[in-house]
């Protein structure tokens, strides 16, 4: 059974207390990006994933004379080319390299941006793994790790004279740093997998931070056969809390905030192929004051397995 | 159990001291009102151009001009914009449908939150009979 140690250490890890020091009143670029059950831990592959995230954003009146509530709608469609591989024994590193269409649908305008977004690089190191033991009921894996996100997109674009606003920037211009866990544990069919991500992100050049990060997941998972086909269906949450971004120093009253979603979703494996597909329903939120809905969200991915 | 799983994740996500939030103070916004001028006089029928900057050490949420009558504070005339940065050029205009001679307030004004912090400027301009 995993060590108490090292139980503790992820438990503190997720726990730790740090002082801290767009996105406005509207949905918000900077996510956490968990990285749902792997494939074939002791693999290489190489993907593509596509996912959507909406928000709702009502600007409450600034002016008594204002004769009405500004609604906006922000869409994230993002594609990530991804992939995984062993350089030596126990170490994994997966690297995301985003290409992000985003929109701002205000009244009857709309804004809208593409092209390659921040990309990330994360590292884990297997901490404990009993997964290819043929006499434990009981399959364990641990990993630990960290990450950064590069500011590869851009995130000063303009649109004539104006500056876009910061939510549907490409990037958000500043190096964020990232620690994670995944532990996974199986019996016979049926397993669990936790996931977990601390997101400490950097300021940008236009002294924008985004608020950091903590999301987390749980999901059961069950194998089947059938024919040459395993399938592995999930059910299980996601819960995502942000800080409140900040403004040359100065915390944007409006932004930050939790959610909790739901995650329904399976994988599909085909000889060295993997094809997901998840919805995630929102199930609870508290965003930008409440003056923010995000809207439910899905995901698919295909993966070659090498 | 719905609320505390999110307080959980609030837990997590720390609680360290933030800076608390600016009063309306501590931001330095500058106004510069190209037009209309102080005491300008226009007939009805006139065009009025409202022509004007503000610029601000933090990012500002939106600006808006109005008009009100001096004597009873009732609108004339507004226009807003919320985008967030630290500076606008605005021009507007309206044309005076005001058949009275009357003073008008103008007011220049730059909202420094959500919460109805703003800072502005004004100044007094004068409407005439036809």
């Amino acid at each position: 059974m995993i060590k108490l140690k090292w139980l503790v250490t992820l438990i503190l890890l997720v726990l730790a207390h740090t002082d801290l020091l767009a996105c406005d009143v509207c949905g918000c670029t900077a996510g956490g990006n968990l990285m749902g059950i792997l494939p074939q831990f002791h693999r290489n592959f190489g993907g593509i994933r596509f996912s959507e995230r909406k928000f709702t954003t009502i600007h409450p009146p600034l002016f008594s004379y204002d004769s009405y509530q500004e609604k906006s709608v922000e869409t994230y469609h993002t594609l990530d080319f991804w992939g995984r591989f062993y350089p030596i024994s126990k170490v994994q590193v997966l690297g995301f390299v985003p290409v992000n269409s985003f929109s701002q649908h205000k009244d009857n305008e709309v804004k809208s941006v593409s092209g390659l977004g921040d990309i990330q690089l994360l590292a884990n190191y297997t901490v404990f793994d009993n997964s290819d033991s043929m006499e434990l009921p009981v399959k364990q894996i641990f990993l630990l790790g960290g990450g950064v996100k590069l500011p590869s997109g851009n995130s000063n674009l303009y649109r004539g004279d104006e500056r876009l606003p910061q939510v549907i920037q490409l990037g958000s211009g500043s190096w964020d740093w990232s620690l994670n866990a995944i532990y996974t544990i199986r019996y016979k069919r049926l397993g669990l997998n936790l996931d977990a991500l601390y997101k400490i992100n950097g300021t940008n050049a236009q002294q924008y931070h985004f608020g950091n990060r903590f999301t987390a997941s749980a999901r059961l998972f069950y194998w089947a056969r059938l024919n040459r086909l395993t399938f592995l269906p999930q059910l299980g949450v996601f819960g995502d809390a942000a800080r409140p971004d900040q403004a040359t120093g100065i915390n944007q009253a409006e932004s930050g905030g939790s959610s909790v979603l739901g995650i329904v979703g399976t994988d599909v494996y085909y000889k060295n192929w993997v094809i997901s597909a998840s919805l995630q329903p929102v199930l609870y939120q508290n965003i930008g004051l409440n003056y923010t809905t995000v809207h439910n969200r899905y995901m698919l991915s295909a993966v070659f397995l090498f | 159990m719905k609320k505390i799983i999110p307080f959980l994740l609030l837990l997590a996500a720390g609680c360290g001291h933030d800076h608390d939030d600016p009063s309306p103070e501590e931001v330095d916004i500058t106004f510069n009102i190209s037009k209309p001028t102080e005491n300008q006089s226009f007939a009805f029928g006139d065009t009025i151009f409202f022509k004007s900057t503000i610029q601000a050490d933090a990012e500002l949420h939106g600006w808006g001009i109005s008009l009100k009558r001096k004597g009873d504070d009732s609108l004339v005339y507004s226009w807003t914009n919320h985008y967030h940065t630290t500076s606008y050029d605005i021009n507007q205009y309206w044309v005076n449908t005001l058949r009275q001679d009357t003073a008008v307030v103008f007011q220049l004004d730059a909202a420094i939150n959500h919460q109805g912090d703003l800072k502005s400027k004004l100044l007094v301009i004068r409407t005439r009979k036809p």
